[in-house]
């Protein structure tokens, strides 16, 4: 037979041997780890409790609240519209794509922000982009929002501001009434919307 | 039947096809650092919850210089300076994928040792750990309640509360509980999401699936 | 679409006819370069006496494989663009026979019959006027096939994915039996009865 054909054939061989043999490589598709770690340094990935609070009151549409919790945590209270995706099924279908479009903000929250991070950090992985983390948490909610603490008599416009506003947003989620006024006049709690678009402050 | 000696150019197109391999193969970047951990087996070890230290398990560390330990502060280098855990190094995490810091890590992991990361709260420390896990270091550990429960809080067994405040995923408060008190017990349609269905025109690319027969 | 550039936006979509023209020019110059326009040639892998076609296309699916394969490892094409086409059991089977059936009596298959017409064979312009009139008679008595058409569809599966393997394995599993069959078919060429063509 001819040269030409062994040769051939052997060419053949190697590049069938070769495709077994080739190192694995990551998945194109993946962040590297040294994205992650950028994306890490990045804090612009924390939405504060306050921000979360006038997005559900404005009923901005663009919001999407997935708590990671289980669900058992999910039954017994969550935030008003709040998705139940436990961190160990955050993964398994491609919930992004049908909950989310381009310009939704998606808000990862659990009882604190670690687990909501870790969830995170798993979705940067797969190149998700508009993943949020609410700062904090449930427990950083209801410092803030439902029992929100008045600042001393001493404290700057800002907080105060920010504190009527908690007052208004604790009685919007809890559906409870004003509280009665006892001086005279006194103005009737307004819920103030202010756009504040800083990076996370005043929180717990 | 005879065989014809296979003509030039035909030699020529099988060279060219295997050279185009090769070059591709030679030219292709090889990241230095990849994952050993599937995206799945990472979602199993984070659901394991086995790479934390309780504080009070640092004080005994600490105490009796355990080498089989190596504390590491991940926080920037301003806050290391100002105070940090009596023999912790600084490696803070905008460094902590750099080349002499790997080659640390690898020898850490040769020489079988624990390392603990901390940083001002277990959030600061848990990213970094969730990278070097998921790159195949499996040694780290994350320090609860992080710096700050370390400086503050009681640190010895007998005083602690039921709950500590270093397990910060439990909920501190009863959340039914109060926003049943603070309310009617209606608070659940209270801020409802009436969302409205805003159809906004998705534009995506879906990829056409190539489609075609012979 | 012609992968893998237009459907990576690399160039328009316009190129698309153009890109289908010039793979039809080159197909064409090898299948008569390998001179596939001779009927007794083709229908030689059935009688033994020519296994030119099960060498030549044999090694173009490889050919295909290894380039698939190796340039979906190294990112210059997305695999899971590629259209799989989907396995429909019994009516493979019974287009398979029918197909079979066709090329031993005809001599021809619907690509190489074109080649033929390209160069003035007659009996591959009859071939050719023959399928479509078995198109038009299966386009016309559709609703008779039907069933049969859309039966028992396992969906766009592949091979190795089936009997579980991993793809590099199976290509080099699917190399070793190629070459195995060449060696084979010279064999049994050798040993058949030389046809004059």
């Amino acid at each position: 037979m001819n040269k030409a054909y062994y040769i051939l054939a052997a060419f053949l061989i190697i590049l069938g041997v070769g495709l077994l043999v080739l190192p694995e490589r990551d998945r194109p598709d993946e962040a590297s780890p040294r994205e992650l770690l950028g994306d890490l340094r990045n804090p612009s990935r924390f939405i504060s409790t306050d921000k979360v609070a006038e997005m559900l009151i404005d009923k901005d549409p663009t919001l999407v609240l997935v708590d990671v919790r289980d669900m058992y945590d999910n039954l017994d209270f969550s935030l008003p519209g709040a998705h139940s995706i436990p961190l160990e099924e955050i993964l398994v279908y491609d919930w992004v794509d049908s909950l989310a479009y381009e310009k939704s903000k998606v808000v990862l929250f659990s009882n604190s922000d670690i687990k909501a991070e870790q969830a995170w950090l798993l979705l940067k992985r797969e190149n998700h982009n508009n993943i949020h983390v609410m700062k904090g948490g449930l427990n950083c909610w209801f410092e803030t929002i439902i029992q929100p603490t008045a600042p001393p008599e001493t404290a700057a416009n800002d907080e105060i501001d920010r504190y009527e506003f908690r007052k208004g947003a604790s009685i919007y989620f809890t559906g409870g009434s004003a509280p009665i006024e006892t001086e005279a006049g006194a103005e009737p709690v307004v819920v103030r919307r202010k756009n504040k678009t800083q990076v996370v402050e005043g929180g717990c | 039947m005879q065989f014809k000696h296979p003509n030039r150019s035909f030699v020529a197109f099988v060279i060219t096809f295997i050279v185009v391999i090769v070059v591709g193969l030679l030219t292709l970047n090889w990241p230095d650092l990849k994952y050993q951990l599937s995206l799945e087996e990472t979602v199993e070890q984070i659901m394991l919850e086995e790479d934390q230290i309780f504080p009070e398990d640092l004080v005994g560390i600490i105490e009796y210089e355990d080498s089989a330990y190596v504390i590491i502060d991940v926080r920037n280098p301003f806050e290391y300076i100002n105070g940090h855990i009596n023999g912790a190094l600084n490696i803070p995490t905008n460094s902590l994928l750099d080349k002499e810091n790997i080659k640390a890590f690898k020898q850490y992991a040769t020489d079988s040792l624990i390392v603990v990361l901390y940083g001002q709260d277990q959030l600061e420390a848990n990213g970094p750990w969730m990278i070097l896990k998921q790159i195949g270091f499996d040694n780290f550990q994350v320090l609860m309640g992080g710096y700050h429960y370390f400086t503050t809080g009681p640190l010895d067994f007998y005083d602690m509360p039921e709950v500590p405040a270093y397990l910060v995923e439990e909920p501190a408060y009863d959340y039914y509980g109060i926003m049943e008190e603070m309310g009617s017990t209606s608070f659940e349609d209270a801020g409802s999401s009436d969302q409205p269905e805003v159809v906004i025109p998705s534009r995506k690319k879906k990829g056409s699936v190539v489609e075609g027969g012979c | 679409m012609t992968g893998p550039l237009i459907p990576m936006g690399a160039i328009g979509q316009s190129w698309d006819l153009v890109i289908a023209l010039l793979i039809g020019m080159a197909f064409g110059y090898v299948l008569e370069s390998a001179g596939f326009s001779s009927s007794r040639k083709l229908a030689g892998v059935f009688y033994g006496y020519d296994f030119t076609v099960l060498r030549v296309f044999f090694t173009a699916a490889i050919t295909a494989m290894l380039g698939l394969l190796y340039f979906g490892y190294m990112g210059w094409l997305d695999l899971s663009m590629i259209y799989v086409n989907e396995t429909y059991v019994i009516a493979t089977i019974v287009g398979g026979l029918i197909m079979g059936l066709g090329f031993i009596t005809g001599g021809y298959c619907p690509g190489t019959s074109m080649c033929g017409v390209a160069i003035g064979k007659i009996d591959a312009m009859v071939f050719t006027g023959g399928m479509f009139v078995g198109i038009l008679i299966f386009s016309e008595a559709f609703s008779l096939f039907e069933g049969i058409y859309y039966s028992n569809s396992l969906g766009p599966v592949k091979v190795y994915d089936s009997l579980g393997l991993s793809s590099g394995v199976f290509a080099l599993l699917l190399i070793v039996v190629a070459l195995v069959a060449f060696v084979f078919a010279r064999i049994i060429q050798n040993k058949v009865k030389k046809v004059d063509y």
